[in-house]
């Protein structure tokens, strides 16, 4: 709670002052400003509590990225309510989450919003993509590995100690931010936009400040500009380390990068092939490769033409569903987990034809052992299981939606990746129900499955004991009467 | 001649794998014969030749194959000797089994893929279709076509005894997992008398359900024997262009729904059953089972309230259509229930409740049924090994087993597993990717279609519904769905592996 104080109250305190006191959003960057301070305020009183912060044990891992992101949430929804940007306590929570899990779903219209706003969320999602990175690369570590078998790489990229490690990450991170911002700028964007859009094409967010997202801009190259930063954006963050540090050697020999290089630009072909997409040679390489960066790096940024032909619709799914690599701030099933899952298959292939077979597996030059294999098929299951209940539920709220467009959003918020493949679902509002399916979609596809199902759990069950012990507290009371 | 026996037989295949295509072609003598009786007794058409002439090309090629081949003891000892028995038998029975179509001109020789395509549904059970009117055919052929579901049905039996359990993938050991203490009226241990008493339950339900059917008002006896093979098969063929929605009747739905219901489940419980005189602890007892009949009860309910309440269906139509359509997608069969006035199409309800149809299709049935899909059993396993996983997250330490009733389950068979689920899986990902990119299927009859071809269901969702023909889809598009139907039936490893054999002793060659 005290981290997520800090944050957003740092966030909103920037983000007030933006356009304070500007007419447009006046009263909304008042509401800001005082939020923030309060949030600061409370930070600074309880700052104390964190001499004794320590992270040790896997379950303290978890409960701590569950209560930051569930509070980050919580904060956010009642400053957007408070504001008077949203009406309703479900909207509200839907922004919030998509906002912080680094998704791009939204209800709102960012051209009729003030600036403020446009900044909370571009800021928001910056945040947001910098805790998904500081949870792979500092806190997954110390849960050996957790569900992520090249986490473990992290140390062994970056310093052992996680305070530097922590200042390695937050100088990369921004240097990638500020040079998208400098692109973006001398691409011919404005000065506001490239600082919102830089923001959020470093966090594979996809919060725009526009309606149509980039296809307002309708600009060769600030879509090559985001491509290229989207196409980092779904990169190890260690990968870029590297080079900046010359160690060539170590890259050449990572599969994970050969499997995400090749998805991309295997992709490009394939959207080229069947996109059925018109215009120029071009044109017609630029919309395929913006589409699959979007799509690969869990980004949601949406060029002209947001509409898949049936030949390839499968496979932006698919794209949409691998997301990024390890290491990144893009969501997903992750490439590391589908080189072990080939691996593993093929192996177990083999072990039925021969018995004696014994075959390791490696990705990126890290053996995976045989605990994270078996954990690796369950969160498999489980991923495509989680899809299909959200899907369920969406279609439950939303009547008019198509089987294909319910998967696709479902989908989407699990891997917080934002845009359908449809531009029919682009502009869907949903109900209560819609919107609450949204947003536990997005936390557990940021927390990722395991740790989330077992906050879930753990949140359950302490709820239920409550629960009891108010029930037999009243029960005794009632006897004392 | 000893060259090419040499190169052909023993060549490419193990001596004991061409012995045993031989028993099982002269397995489909009888029904050929049979099949043929029919034709020859009809009045409408005579094609009977095409059935006896089949009939004896089966006989010859089977006795032929036993007599120069030999089974050595330990010749089925391997794991690729029995990969290639399971998977060429099946492949012999399939080229045996679309001769009748060729000969009786029901496909032209020009159109074989259609023929093969037919063939593969029937003995797969899965009952996709490629024949535009059923009833214009003779009823000898269509019984043949009844029969390939029913023979579909057996073998799976037979599979599930005798080679799964080498697989680790499931099998006897699976079916017995959850009778402990009861070890006298364990099933025999020797697997092939195991798959007789087995056949023995199987032969008694087609019975049962044909007898109930002809008993019926609006089925004749050929009906009623013709839809009791397919409904035990859990295969799905119909002699009506309509299936079961041609008969209009609530009665005939309900015995379909019951054939059904028993097709899915566990042989080896039904034959405890019968043998300890209607003892029902069997069944109570089951994990499985009872998880089974929890998931059919429930999506009924669930479907019904959502036909009722949400698409404004009457309640009995509402109720009568989510019964059947939930059963005849949980057991794998796929009969549609269509009338003639066009309702109880399930592909025109809402999007949710056919996302909870898309969701059983996957399920299937249970282990040592017939049915088809990824089975209760391994969805059990997975979810507990899923649980398992956030009781280490707590303590990383602990022991946790899995276990399905009282009995322990082995943790290279859990691996194995949580192995299959997610080879099942990447290949309907890899059937839904080349169904939409190299034939531009939409992408709900692309997914659906690959989930109902690996799960042998027959029917699926946009435009593979219940009232759809296979033959509008491309030729590429029905080969695809055809492998997807083999690699599902037989249980998915048993093809790979049969490649992955074949090459082998090309290479040794």
């Amino acid at each position: 709670m005290l981290f997520a104080s800090i944050t957003l109250g740092a966030v909103s305190i920037v983000a007030g002052f933006a356009d304070y006191p500007s007419d447009a959003g006046g009263r909304i960057s008042l509401v800001l400003v005082i939020s923030g301070f309060f949030l600061s305020l409370f930070a600074l009183l309880n700052f104390k509590d964190l001499k004794n912060f320590e992270l040790n044990h896997p379950s303290e891992v978890f409960s701590f990225s569950f209560s930051f992101l569930l509070s980050f949430i919580a904060f956010q929804s009642v400053i957007l309510i408070a504001s008077g940007v949203v009406s309703t306590v479900d909207v509200a929570i839907l922004e919030s989450t998509s906002g912080i899990t680094t998704t791009a779903i939204s209800t709102l219209n960012p051209e009729v919003l003030p600036t403020s706003i446009n900044v909370l969320r571009s800021l928001t999602q910056w945040v947001g993509g910098l805790a998904a990175l500081f949870l792979v690369f500092v806190a997954t570590p110390i849960t050996s590995s957790g569900d992520n078998p090249s986490a473990a790489y992290g140390p062994k990229i970056f310093s052992r100690k996680p305070v530097k490690r922590i200042q390695e990450i937050s100088i990369l991170y921004s240097g990638l931010t500020i040079c998208v911002f400098a692109a973006l700028n001398i691409a011919g964007m404005g000065f506001f936009d490239s600082f919102a859009h830089s923001l959020t094409a470093s966090s594979t967010g996809g919060f725009s400040t526009k309606a149509s997202s980039i296809a307002s801009f309708e600009s060769g190259p600030i879509e090559w500009v985001l491509i290229c930063a989207m196409f980092l954006g779904g990169l190890n963050l260690g990968i870029i380390w590297w080079i900046g540090r010359r160690k060539i050697h170590n890259i050449k020999s990572n599969n994970e990068l050969r499997l995400y290089l090749l998805m991309f630009f295997g992709g490009a072909v394939l959207f080229w092939l069947k996109g059925n997409f018109i215009g120029s040679f071009s044109y017609q390489v630029r919309d395929a490769t913006f589409k699959v960066a979007s799509l690969l790096s869990t980004t949601g940024f949406v060029n002209k033409d947001w509409e898949f032909s049936s030949g390839i619709s499968a496979i932006a799914l698919l794209l949409l569903a691998a997301g990024g690599m390890a290491g990144s701030p893009g969501s997903g099933f992750g490439v590391h987990r589908l080189i072990a899952l080939i691996k593993y298959l093929r192996r177990e292939l083999t072990r039925k034809y021969n018995r004696q077979a014994i075959r390791k597996i490696k990705v990126s030059g890290e053996v995976v052992n045989e605990r994270e294999l078996d954990k690796l098929q369950g969160y498999t299951a489980i991923f495509i299981f989680i899809i299909a209940m959200g899907s369920f539920l969406i279609s439950l709220d939303n009547e008019s939606l198509r089987i294909e467009d319910s998967i696709a959003v479902s989908l989407s918020a699990f891997v917080t990746g934002g845009p359908p493949i449809t531009e029919a679902t682009l502009a869907t509002e949903y109900g209560i129900l819609g919107n609450f399916t949204l947003s536990v979609l997005m936390l557990v596809g940021r927390l990722s499955i395991l740790p989330a199902a077992y906050m879930i759990l753990k949140l359950s069950q302490s709820i239920k004991l409550n629960l009891r012990g108010f029930v037999s507290s009243k029960r005794s009371s009632d006897e004392i009467l | 001649m000893k060259f090419s026996r040499r190169l052909f037989l023993e060549g490419l295949f193990e001596s004991a794998t061409i012995n045993i295509i031989g028993l099982t072609l002269l397995f489909l003598t009888p029904g050929l014969v049979i099949s043929g009786l029919i034709e020859w007794v009809s009045a409408d058409s005579h094609h009977e030749f095409s059935l006896f002439a089949t009939a004896l090309i089966a006989a010859v090629l089977g006795l032929s194959l036993r007599a120069v081949t030999s089974i050595a003891d330990d010749s089925m000892d391997r794991p690729k000797a029995i990969f290639s028995v399971v998977a060429w038998s099946w492949v012999g029975c399939v080229l045996i089994g679309m001769l009748p179509y060729l000969f009786a001109g029901v496909f032209p020789w020009s159109r074989i893929d259609n023929a093969l395509f037919e063939t593969i549904s029937g003995f797969s059970t899965t009952g996709s279709t490629v024949l535009q009117d059923i009833e214009a055919n003779s009823r000898g052929i269509l019984f043949w076509r009844q029969l390939t579901q029913w023979y579909g049905g057996m073998g799976i039996i037979v599979l599930a005894v005798t080679v799964l359990p080498s697989l680790g993938v499931g099998g006897l050991q699976l079916m017995t997992a959850e009778s402990p203490g009861h070890e006298s009226d364990k099933l025999r241990a020797r697997s092939i008398d195991t798959a007789k008493s087995l056949w023995l339950v199987y032969f008694g339900a087609t019975v049962t359900i044909s007898l109930l059917l002809w008993a019926t008002p609006n089925v004749g006896l050929y009906d009623a024997v013709a839809h009791g093979l397919s409904t035990v098969g859990t295969g799905g063929f119909s002699t009506k262009n309509g299936s079961i929605g041609s008969f209009d009747s609530y009665l005939v739905e309900l015995i379909i729904v019951f054939g059904m219901f028993i097709g899915a489940m566990n042989y080896n419980l039904q034959y405890k059953f019968w043998k300890n005189k209607g003892d029902f602890r069997g069944f109570t007892r089951s994990s499985e089972w009872k998880l089974y009949v929890r998931i059919t009860l429930s999506f009924v309910t669930v479907i019904f309230l959502l036909n009722w309440l949400m698409d404004s269906v009457d309640i009995g139509t509402a109720f009568r259509d989510s019964l059947f359509n939930v059963v005849t997608l949980a057991s794998s069969t796929g009969f549609g229930n269509v009338r003639p006035d066009g309702i109880g199409n399930f592909v025109l309800w809402g999007t949710a409740s056919q996302l909870l149809l898309l969701f059983l299709m996957t399920v299937g049935g249970t282990f040592g049924s017939t049915a088809g899909g990824m089975k209760i059993f391994r969805m059990q396993i997975g979810f507990k090994a899923l649980s398992r996983e956030l009781k280490l997250i707590r303590r990383p330490s602990g022991e946790y087993p899995i276990k399905i009733g009282a009995e322990k389950i082995e943790e290279k068979v859990v691996a194995s597993i949580l192995g299959f689920i997610a080879l099942f899986i990447s290949l309907v990902i890899i059937g839904t990717v080349s169904l939409t990119f190299f034939f531009d299927e939409d992408l709900v009859t692309a997914l659906s279609g690959s989930i109902s071809a690996m799960s042998n269901m027959g029917p699926a969702l946009g435009e593979a519904g219940p009232t759809s023909n296979f033959l509008e889809f491309e030729r590429g598009s029905r080969s695809i769905i055809a492998v997807l139907m083999i690699i599902g039936r037989l249980e998915i490893y048993a093809v790979l592996l049969m490649f992955l054999s074949l090459v082998d002793r090309l290479k040794i060659r």
